[in-house]
């Protein structure tokens, strides 16, 4: 038998998967024969020894006989002995990670089996809510991410190493060091509350906590519980998914102890081409003269093409304003000769060509030479060589009455720009005992602490730069950032408005620090083989200081110089459950399971913030806050809120004949936050499936090992209102008598008493299937997702003396399609290649709104649309000077339009040649089509290489319009060459023109031209690892060495965007709208790929 | 085992209490608080945070108070510039509807709903737990009284100021603690409006104290001050009851035939009750420039002042915005001035300027002391380092002529150098005419800009409106910043929170700002005798006003009026010499007659009347409103009080060149450019519908009818105001 798997996998090495099937077929036939020749019925002892591929034995492998309850484990050397009924009998080897193994006993006395790593682990057992069951018996839809996708990923949290690898959540990019990214789950249902998962911990909800506390070095796997059916048992919090995390744990054997550490050389690649001076210059001079504003030009008006002018420096001085800043006047200067090189003093000049006289130039004009002006790289100044480093060591332990698991770890991140950086430390343990049969008691906790400094900018408002790198975007490149003194000019340039971003990188610090520490607790007490009592409790802290301060030589950017703030906010929560098991099978068909729970829950939650100016000293930062000139603080203040939650929760499972699958389960939650009265909420889900391959007519069929089929509805909850809304709150507005201090308190909100919690219910169809032998597995999952009473503020008619209330109005839904596949393309004993891939779609929609299915135009919500969508004027091209194009534009600007050729021209959709708020509709929306990953993984020998490719396709991108002459900044070199010009007029962009009305500080329209196809695909890293046999590791006592390389964000492909230098992967920013529905817009600018060397190594002892 | 069980079950009985999901108000009061003395006064404390209502955000009361009248022009899209422009003007029904919105009410960030009417629900609130709660001291029918009647004030005030704003509006005098989803507001007359905020008042006049111990709380003279306005408001509404003119039949408020005599009498009350009406100055502060001067407003404040909006250098007392007012009128110094962002010269928003003719209507700048107290009329150069300052440099035409006409003892220009010296002026202006036209050369090489109105070339002749100090034109739209002479009633030197530098760019003001001052008491006194044509009476109290206006003796004035100010060539020859003394009272030539309002006079004719003030009493009510901009400029009365005059429209089209649409009625320069510039006609579109402000949208469409039913087409078409 041994040998046939030999010849199996070698003949497999040779062959495609649809060969092995034909040498399978061949094989099962002869094994038929050979069984029914050998028809014996005598019982006899069976012995082996199971080992893994690198020649270990193998501990704790399930050995069973197939069809029968009966079963033993292997020893801690891999060893196990067994009574087999007959020659038939067939040995089913199961271990959780390896591919498992059947085979027919057929008078062997001693079986050795080799076991290797298996892509799929369908026997393995996953984590559901309130338990953990075998995968084949999932009810629901229910996606795992394991220990080795996470491990194969170098991130600083968990959900970086989710993204693309499972269908339905979608995780976006943040470039922030140490900031966790925002992850949805089958799409976006709530308006105004938050749209993220609900994590839990080693069976507690992270309340408090953070998962961005969590390394992910400590973290065995990941499910993702998707559908209604699967979170209902969460109640009111499981409406946006469910993310049970589950730690590592001390396993049974010699202790191990592993070092796990990556270092990762990181960069800004920036896709964008920026202008130099000269060229800076030059789009700008002719933006002037396109208006008429420079001087040299001769200029009729802007229906009438301009003659281009020469450059003179009394003008440059005049129109760049560089009679403010002497450094940038010089500089501007020097592009022109001057006598005896005494730059602003006489200026050479020379005799024009007769062609420029042709155009209207004057005999002489001045020497002129663009390349003399210097440029100031300030991207290149405001950035640095990145390097994150990650250190972990553990250590794990096991015997069969205790186990432990004990993890240190360390994270350093440089940013790449230079005023940020993120360190974190990690500790964690977690250990069980079983000191009588019948009782299991353990604990599992973490402490972490981390320093996330943000650098000299947290701006999350509107408007302005979001951080130093797209600061030194805005600077123009003939400004320089020091005086000839080397000190820093605060305003280069001249203008107020302007501010050194350099300057403030050792003038100005954003900082948050975070302590945190999680501890869960369990008790497990088995009454009987079928009763089983389980308490857990797990209480969770966890502390911000976010300290910001401004040193006395800050520019002013956004804030005054010597400023101090102190923000703390304190988290506790405690979770106390009280669970009871009951798992029995009756004649031996029905399996009857029951899981009934209790819970209480507190969080609680305190802060308090402290800002000051004028602070007498920098040393002291954001420590000795009262060392300043004030006596008091301008503003400071405390809060406090407190919330409890009670439930109570059954869950019936049933099986019949291990095929058909019933799960029911309800759930009651209380909570505080609702008025009394309104408290209770029932959240109730029913799930069946059905295991066809348990049915007898397929169980012989060999190529399927499980075609499952999932169905699904149930009912969850957002618990969104927040504490003390439904009470109608007063709120403190200050007044003063004189200097007295005044308190005034006034509604702030009407009282409503129904609040109630935002609903969804779900039905989901899924299918769940292992074929040919477990070369291709995976699932497919279709759903439907209403959700109801959604939380809107609505508006009141302010005489009524308030002007919002928050209700339960409006609907969305969502449904989608999931698929995730695994396919074992080629399989040998050296060479193996797998391949992921997880692909999903998604339709979100509004279905009711304030007033039923009227669109809130004013929020941009639309009924039938995603819940964000693009709404604003459609660009139809550039004006041209066509009679026919002059004609239309003539018809607009007789009703004030201000169109002349060259500019931008958006359809007038109600065809009243007026351009306003009618001629706006939805553009689309940010929402992709469809979202996929596929991860090829290679092995050959000890070597693994893997590429993981990620693609967003179908959204819209808005921020796709370049920065143009008339906004002080600087601009991409491509509009140079495509701006429309009287020369160029198939110049895609609008022509360059400081317009006669300052305020629009890019061209009219501009935005119309901005959104543009999103769709991008990414090499998200390519990796390559090594492990060095065990062979030659066992003589020096390693059990596994492995080194690793990675190279992270090597390529983006996309449309004209990313050509034209835009990373839509990098959507940060530019997915959330301000008041008005405009997007907010980008951290920095969106124009920089983030690429990264990885180096690391993972050794145990 | 049982005794583990046993364990487990007595901690699952701890935490099944049903008192757990009790949910504590720890950080948080509900409308019970105002069960409580503690309470009560509270809310009416916080009813006080709307008397900032005008002063604070220029998205709420701050645009709808002063621009868009004669004296002042919002600079709108342009503000940094100080350019004025059609769409930041008048025509721009969108944003003002947006203000309106704001006025009548609207969220304010995590601070209570601001704005009129969530403030007269407050009120409403109040009064009922006055008259059915009366908590602790409010048991006391003295105490509660009194408490009453400033709610009563701020209650009528709140109606004042929205019925100014939109006339009819419903009028709510219930306290609404819950939502129903009913939301039938029909408005309600003026007159009725009036009649009850009147009697409120008169009610409220005889519970209030002559002073209150808390600087700011409602006194018994702020109340008669506002109730004298009513009814001299209510008299002048009277005279369009049978107008003809649709938008000025709006303004009638009811036909009460004593009202005038009313309003003399509470103002009368108020004049002899505030400080006595005795002694030189008759109650008012000696100098116009202390109800400003920051060093003595805000620690030891005017008995002038009635009441007055209250700040605090605390800014954490100072809500959402603070008083941005201080930031709103300063025009841009910066530009090549060698003068750096400062606090003592302000945060240059300048988002509102005032118009030539609010310049020009200080007929006489050189006795009138109001004009210079009034404008920030030069800058220092505060730039210290020479090859950092801003300063514009000198040209060979300049020196040239610097070096052969400067002053013994001034520098030498030299050619590329820096103009202006640091700790020397920088900056001035000259408001000048035509006919009193500056040299250009003279103007173009002085050792600081010198923004004079109307330059003329001394080679061509030609003249020329502002210029730059390239020679471009600058102001009516052309697209060069112009800085402006700007009100420096309001700069604060301890935006945000103190005096120090670091605040300069501090949005924060801190200053307490008037909101009622004798003065106006006068001039409400003196147009109630002149409506009865009781003119001497009349003209007794105006020039009690401008008597205090005069400059006095040992007064200097700025050194720029005796060089370039034209008036000043009326001036003794010691006049004109530095330290520029005063040597007598100029009194007597400001002393006001009857000339000043007589069809004919030199008088009347340079104080530049409308066009259909024909008439002795026509004319007499411009002179008052004429005095108000002197006295009052960018106090946030104008709008009002022209608007419930009557006059409004035409003293905006004749007055204030930038809303205008009027053509020809200025004079002309030579500089136009592209059709903008000074051609002497108005860049506007003012209409005489904005009388009253548009209801918005937003709020018309949450309307609804008795029983719940959003309102018909004709409904809301009924409920907006005429011209929308």
């Amino acid at each position: 038998m041994q040998k046939l798997k030999c010849m199996k996998t070698r003949k497999e090495a040779h062959r495609g998967w649809s060969s092995q099937i034909l040498s399978l077929k061949m094989m099962w036939t002869f094994l038929l024969l050979f069984v029914i020749s050998l028809a014996s019925a005598q019982s006899f002892l069976v012995k082996g020894i199971v080992k893994d591929n690198q020649g270990l034995g193998l501990p704790g492998v399930s050995v069973r006989i197939q069809g029968e309850n009966k079963g033993t484990l292997t020893d801690e050397n891999g060893a196990y002995s067994l009574i087999v009924p007959s020659n038939k009998a067939v040995l089913l080897f199961t271990f959780m990670g390896m591919e498992p193994q059947r085979i027919t006993v057929n008078n062997q006395h001693i079986i050795n089996v080799t076991m290797s790593e298996s892509a799929v682990a369908l026997n393995e057992v996953v984590a559901i809510g309130y338990g953990r069951v075998k995968k084949s018996d999932v009810t629901g839809a229910l996606s795992q991410v394991t220990e080795k996708v996470l491990q194969s990923k170098p991130v600083t949290n968990v959900l970086q190493a989710m993204q693309g690898q499972v269908s339905g959540v979608d995780i976006s990019s943040n470039i922030k060091p140490g900031t966790v990214p925002s992850i949805t789950v089958r799409g976006n249902r709530s308006l105004t509350a938050s749209n993220s998962p609900l994590y839990v911990v080693d069976g507690i909800p992270l309340t408090a906590g953070s998962i961005g506390d969590i390394d992910p070095n400590d973290i065995a796997s990941v499910e993702i519980l998707k559908d209604a059916s699967s979170t209902a048992i969460y109640g009111s919090r499981g409406a946006n998914g469910v993310i049970l995390i589950t730690t590592k744990k001390g396993k049974k054997g010699t202790v191990s102890i592993s070092y796990d550490g990556t270092v990762s050389f990181d960069n800004y690649h920036s896709l964008t081409k920026w202008m130099n001076a000269g060229q800076y210059l030059e789009a700008n001079r002719i933006a002037l003269m396109n208006a008429g504003q420079y001087g040299t030009e001769k200029y009729t008006n802007l229906d009438t093409p301009v003659q281009m002018g020469y450059p003179s420096p009394t003008i440059d001085i005049q129109k760049f304003a560089l009679a403010n800043d002497y450094y940038s006047q010089q500089n501007v200067l020097k592009g022109y000769s001057w006598v005896n090189n005494v730059i602003g003093g006489t200026v050479i000049m020379r005799n024009t060509t007769p062609q420029e006289q042709a155009m209207g130039w004057p005999a002489q004009v001045p020497q002129y030479n663009d390349a003399n002006v210097q440029s100031y790289d300030w991207r290149a100044a405001a950035l640095r060589q990145g390097i994150t480093q990650n250190h972990q060591i553990s250590l794990s332990a096991g015997t069969d009455n205790a186990h432990l698991y004990m993890s240190a770890a360390f994270l350093n991140q440089l940013g790449v720009q230079k005023d940020q950086n993120f360190n974190r430390y990690n500790m964690s343990i977690n250990g069980d005992v079983t000191p009588v049969k019948w009782l299991t008691v353990g604990m599992s906790s973490y402490a972490a602490l981390s320093i996330q400094n943000l650098g000299e900018l947290n701006n999350s408002s509107n408007t302005g730069s979001k951080d130093l790198y797209s600061r030194a975007c805005d600077q123009v490149p003939y400004m320089v950032p020091k005086d000839s003194l080397g000190n820093y000019i605060k305003n280069p340039g001249g203008n107020i408005n302007i501010y050194n971003p350099l300057l403030d990188i050792a003038q100005a610090i954003n900082q948050n620090r975070t302590e945190a520490a999680n501890v869960s607790s369990f008790a497990d007490v088995r009454f009987t083989p079928w009763l089983r009592y389980h308490l857990n409790f797990g209480a969770q802290f966890r502390e911000n200081r976010y300290g910001a301060w401004t040193g006395s030589g800050y520019s002013g950017y956004l804030a005054a110089a010597k400023t101090a703030t102190y923000n703390y906010s304190q988290n506790f929560s405690y979770v106390m459950e009280n669970l009871l098991y009951f798992d029995k099978t009756f004649n031996k068909i029905h399996t009857l399971g029951a899981t009934l729970m209790q819970s209480v829950q507190q969080s609680r939650a305190e802060s308090s913030s402290l800002n000051a100016g004028s602070q007498i000293y920098d040393a002291s930062m954001w420590y000795n806050i009262q060392a300043n000139t004030l006596s008091t603080p301008p503003s400071y203040g405390t809060g406090f809120s407190q919330s409890q939650l009670m439930s109570y929760m059954g869950r019936v499972n049933y099986a019949l004949m291990d095929r058909y699958l019933i799960t029911a389960t309800g759930r009651w939650d209380g909570a505080s936050v609702l008025a009394s009265g309104h408290q209770w909420s029932f959240f109730p889900s029913v799930a069946a499936a059905w295991k066809m391959q348990e049915e007898p007519f397929l169980r012989h069929v060999d190529w399927i090992r499980e075609l499952k089929l999932r169905v699904g509805y149930g009912i969850t909850g957002n618990a969104a209102v927040s504490p003390y809304t439904s009470s109608g709150p007063l709120s403190s507005n200050p007044y003063v008598f004189g200097s007295t201090p005044a308190m005034g308190y006034l509604p702030q909100q009407v009282p409503n008493s129904k609040l109630g919690w935002e609903q969804t219910a779900e039905t989901d169809l899924g299918v769940d299937f292992s074929i040919f032998n477990d070369r291709i597995s995976g699932s497919v999952d279709v759903y439907n997702e209403n959700t109801s009473k959604l939380l809107m503020t609505k508006s009141l008619p302010p005489v009524t003396g308030f002007v919002s209330e928050l209700e339960n109005i409006g609907a969305t839904n969502n449904r989608g399609i999931e698929i995730n596949l695994t396919t074992v393309n080629l399989r040998t004993r050296n060479f193996t290649w797998t391949t992921n891939i997880s692909w999903s779609t998604n339709k979100e929609k509004i279905v009711s709104l304030l007033n039923g299915k009227q669109d809130m135009l004013a929020n941009r919500w639309f009924i039938g649309q995603p819940l964000q969508v693009y709404y604003d004027y459609k660009y139809v091209g550039i004006w041209q000077n066509t009679p026919a194009d002059l004609a239309e534009m003539a018809k607009f600007n007789a009703n004030g339009a201000k169109f002349h050729p060259g500019m931008i021209r958006v359809a007038d959709l109600n065809g009243d040649y007026k351009i306003d708020g009618n001629d706006q509709k939805i553009l689309g929306t940010n929402r992709p089509k469809w979202t996929g990953g596929i991860t090829n993984t290679f092995g050959y020998k000890g070597f693994e290489l893997s590429f993981f490719v990620y693609a967003k396709i179908g959204q819209m991108y808005y921020g796709g319009f370049p920065t143009y002459p008339g906004a002080t900044t600087n601009m991409p070199t491509y509009i140079l060459k495509d701006a429309w010009s009287w020369s160029n007029p198939s110049g895609k962009f609008p022509i360059m023109n400081i317009a006669e009305d300052p305020s629009y500080n890019q061209p009219q329209y501009a935005q119309a031209m901005a959104y543009n196809k999103g769709s991008f695909v990414v090499v998200r890293n390519i990796s390559i690892a090594y492990s060095i046999p065990a062979k030659i590791l066992t003589k020096y006592n390693i059990k596994k060495f492995q080194v690793f390389g990675q190279v992270l964000n090597p390529f983006i492909f996309g449309g004209d965007l990313v050509k034209r230098g835009i990373n839509p992967d990098d959507n940060t920013g530019w997915d959330t709208a301000s008041g008005t529905g405009m997007p907010i817009g980008g951290m920095n600018n969106n124009t920089i790929l983030q690429q990264s060397f990885v180096c690391g190594v993972r050794a145990s002892f | 085992m049982k005794k583990y069980i046993a364990y487990l079950l007595i901690l699952v009985s701890a935490f099944s209490c049903t008192n757990y999901l009790q949910e504590k108000q720890v950080t948080n009061l509900t409308q019970a608080y105002y069960n409580t003395e503690d309470g009560l006064e509270s809310l009416i404390k916080g009813l006080y945070v709307y008397l900032r209502v005008k002063y604070e955000w220029d998205s709420n009361g701050a645009k709808l108070i002063d621009c868009e009248t004669d004296n002042q022009s919002t600079s709108g899209a342009f503000n940094a510039l100080g350019m004025a422009t059609v769409a930041g003007y008048g025509s721009n029904v969108s944003t003002i509807a947006a203000n309106v919105a704001n006025f009548i009410g609207g969220a304010n960030s995590s601070y209570a709903p601001m704005g009129a009417y969530p403030e007269i629900n407050n009120c409403n609130i109040a009064l009922e737990q006055i008259d059915n709660v009366h908590p602790g001291k409010f048991a006391t029918a003295s105490f509660a009284n009194e408490r009453k009647a400033e709610v009563l004030f701020l209650r009528s005030y709140a109606y004042y100021l929205i019925t100014n704003q939109m006339g009819a509006v419903p009028l709510l005098l219930k306290a609404n603690r819950s939502d129903n989803g009913i939301y039938y507001y029909p408005k309600v007359g003026m007159d009725t409006i009036y009649r009850q905020i009147i009697g409120d008042l008169r009610w409220a006049f005889n519970q209030l104290p002559p002073t209150q111990s808390d600087r700011g709380r409602i006194t018994k003279w702020a109340c008669g001050h506002l109730l004298a306005k009513l009814y001299l408001n209510r008299a002048q509404g009277a005279t369009f009851a049978n107008s003809t003119d649709p938008y000025l039949k709006m303004l009638y408020k009811g036909t009460v035939s004593t009202d005038l005599d009313s309003c003399i009498y509470y103002a009368t009350q108020v004049i002899n009750g505030n400080q006595g009406n005795s002694g030189t100055y008759k109650g008012l502060a000696t100098d116009y420039w202390t109800l400003f001067n920051p060093a003595v407003s805000e620690t030891s404040p005017s008995p002038e002042v009635l009441l007055a909006a209250q700040f605090d250098v605390n800014t954490s007392l100072n809500g959402r915005f603070g008083d941005r007012y201080c930031n709103y009128m300063i025009g841009d110094y910066t530009n090549q001035t060698g003068v750096t962002r400062c606090m003592a010269y302000g945060r240059p928003f300048g988002t509102y300027k005032p118009t030539d003719w609010a310049y020009d209507n200080f007929t006489d700048k050189v006795n009138d002391s109001r004009y210079y107290k009034t404008f920030q009329y030069e800058y220092i150069s505060n730039m210290p380092t020479l090859s950092s300052s801003t300063s514009y440099t000198w040209d060979a035409k300049a020196a040239a002529w610097w070096n052969a006409n400067k002053p013994a003892g001034a520098a030498s220009a030299v050619v590329g150098q820096k103009r202006i010296l640091f700790g020397q002026r920088a900056l001035t202006y000259v408001e000048n005419s035509p006919n009193t036209a500056l040299d250009s050369l003279t103007v173009m090489s002085q050792p600081y800009q010198l923004m004079a109105r109307w330059v003329k070339s001394a080679t061509t002749g030609k003249l020329y409106y502002r210029l730059w100090i390239d020679g471009t034109g600058i102001g009516l739209n052309t697209t060069h910043a112009a800085p402006y002479l700007s009100i420096k009633k309001f700069i604060d030197p301890q935006r945000g929170g103190s005096t120090s530098e670091t605040n300069y760019n501090s949005e924060a003001g801190t200053r307490d700002i008037i909101l009622m001052r004798l003065a106006e008491t006068y001039l409400i006194r003196a147009e109630a005798y002149g409506r009865k044509g009781d003119y001497a009476d009349a003209l007794a109290d105006i020039n009690t006003v401008r008597y205090r206006a005069a400059y006095k003796k040992g007064e200097s004035r700025p050194e720029i009026c005796a060089l370039w100010e034209p008036q000043a060539k009326s001036l003794s020859p010691a006049e004109l010499t530095p330290p520029y003394t005063v040597p007598v009272d100029e009194t007597a030539p400001m002393m006001a007659t009857e000339a000043n309002f007589t069809p004919g006079t030199p008088q009347a004719a340079a104080e530049n009347y409308v066009p259909s003030a024909t008439t002795e009493a026509q004319m007499f009510i411009q002179f008052i409103y004429n005095e108000k901009v002197r006295e009052f400029l960018g106090e946030g009365l104008s709008w009002e009080d022209q608007h419930n005059a009557g006059i409004l429209y035409e003293r905006v089209i004749y007055h204030n060149q930038e809303a205008s649409p009027l053509s020809n009625k200025w004079p002309v320069a030579a500089n136009t450019y592209n059709g903008n510039g000074q051609d002497g006609n108005g860049k506007g579109q003012y209409k005489e519908c904005y009388t009253f402000r548009v209801w918005p949208q937003a709020y018309l469409n949450l309307l609804t009818d008795p029983k719940g039913n959003p309102l018909s087409a004709a409904a809301l078409a009924a409920y907006q105001n005429p011209g929308y």
